[in-house]
């Protein structure tokens, strides 16, 4: 069951703690191959071995780094992982820029 | 050969180049500190660090620190030979800031990266800034309590917390009277400032080993207590506590008969820590020695220098793909080669 149905069949989110299955897709498009690259390597090893239910798979497409995520541990952890990933990328790539 | 080290491992996130000499490293080389740049998270009053919170300040600020340092230093990313970062110990998501921070680096630019503990960087970079030769080692931080000293590749703990850290006592004891983390400062402040009215507080000491978590709640409750000055209380907590960790540290140095005690850590900054431990010193006949005050307490270029002698000595480096963080690494399961 993903986070939409849940919404669309009128639960709030103190529904979502647990018991669900959440899925985000996330796409980042960057200018460089090279950028992409860096950024993406950068992310490894914080998203292997992550916490039982929770999936994290990253890959890049064109010029798109992409996070695909499962989560069975409610919206908050993955409200924090999805936080925290974006924040990251925002970062590595702002230092990439300035550097 | 130049390092950029970053740290991350709580409250402070740090970038710092350095230039070492090789041709001198295995003849004490020097660390010719070129930038040392930090912002420092403040947790709300009465508060203490949130990790998620110190992660996001972390994250805001990494960009400026890093462009800072190397302005400072005059060193481009790309003139870069080693990239150094904190993997631990620390808080989770302050680690990962400064490990995903190296990480981009080192991949844009093809550099080596090398893990480092923090814990051995306040040791490593202690002894390089005050030339000690072979110091039994006080480590006082918000992170450790310990005492330390080198044999047979390892630093050997001969004392440590059972509880809480020195900095955590000083920290929670602060911010339960209400004051801005971190309260060692203030703590020593105020302490100055009592008429050195000693009230009696819990003293524990097993062995070589400090238990400062009783002295913590008894000290709140006195500092909460109604007719009580609370510089005096500030007075009594610091006494106490310091003389525990300086019997402690007197048994040690009886013990490994070194002549000399290094201080590292932000507690480090404490006058009154470092009278009580130069007297104590004096009586056995060695010399304390503590660590300068702006690099006592979390910093890029401790993780710089160590990392740099790390690779060099052993050729550590670690591939970008791997470069994970370690929330808990103890200082002694670490093999030491180049000393």
């Amino acid at each position: 069951m993903n986070l939409w149905y849940q919404l669309d069949q009128g639960l709030g989110i103190q529904d979502l703690k647990a018991n669900v299955e959440i899925h985000v897709h996330l796409e980042l498009r960057f200018e460089t191959k090279s950028e992409l690259s860096a950024v993406m390597n950068s992310l490894i090893p914080d998203n292997i071995g992550c916490p039982e239910g929770l999936v994290v798979t990253m890959y890049d497409k064109h010029s798109c780094l992409i996070f695909d995520m499962i989560c069975r541990k409610g919206i908050y952890v993955i409200m924090s992982t999805v936080d925290e990933i974006l924040r990251h990328v925002i970062m590595a790539k702002q230092v990439l820029v300035d550097a | 050969m130049y390092t950029l080290g970053i740290e991350s491992t709580a409250h402070t996130i740090g970038c710092s180049v350095i230039k070492v000499d090789l041709q001198r490293v295995g003849n004490r080389s020097k660390c010719e500190i070129l930038s040392d740049a930090r912002a420092v998270y403040k947790a709300p009053t009465g508060s203490g660090i949130h990790p998620r919170e110190a992660s996001r300040h972390h994250c805001d600020k990494a960009p400026h620190i890093l462009k800072k340092s190397l302005n400072d230093s005059g060193i481009k990313a790309s003139e870069l030979d080693l990239i150094a970062y904190s993997a631990g110990p620390g808080l989770g998501p302050c680690l990962r800031v400064g490990a995903v921070l190296a990480r981009a680096i080192a991949a844009f630019y093809n550099k080596s990266l090398v893990p480092v503990n923090h814990a051995l960087g306040h040791v490593e970079l202690g002894i390089v800034l005050t030339n000690s030769i072979d110091p039994l080692v006080l480590l006082v931080s918000g992170g450790h309590t310990m005492i330390l000293g080198f044999n047979n590749k390892k630093w050997r703990v001969f004392g440590e917390t059972l509880d809480i850290t020195l900095g955590q006592l000083l920290d929670q004891f602060g911010r339960a009277m209400g004051f801005a983390s971190p309260c060692g400062s203030v703590i020593e402040q105020l302490a100055n400032q009592s008429s050195k009215n000693y009230f009696p507080l819990p003293y524990i000491i097993k062995g070589n080993d400090v238990s400062l978590s009783g002295l913590l709640t008894a000290a709140k409750e006195l500092g909460n207590g109604k007719n009580i000055e609370l510089a005096d209380v500030c007075y009594s907590l610091q006494e106490t506590s310091f003389a525990i960790l300086t019997e402690a540290v007197e048994r040690a140095l009886s013990f490994t008969n070194k002549k000399e005690v290094l201080i590292v850590g932000g507690v480090a900054a404490n006058k009154r820590l470092g009278y009580m431990l130069r007297e104590a010193c004096r009586r056995l006949s060695s010399k304390a020695i503590i660590c300068p005050i702006h690099y006592a307490g979390d910093n890029g270029t401790q993780i710089a220098w160590t990392g740099t002698i790390d690779h060099i000595s052993t050729g550590n480096r670690i591939d970008v793909e791997k470069a994970a963080t370690q929330q808990s690494w103890r200082l002694d399961t670490i093999e030491v080669t180049w000393r």
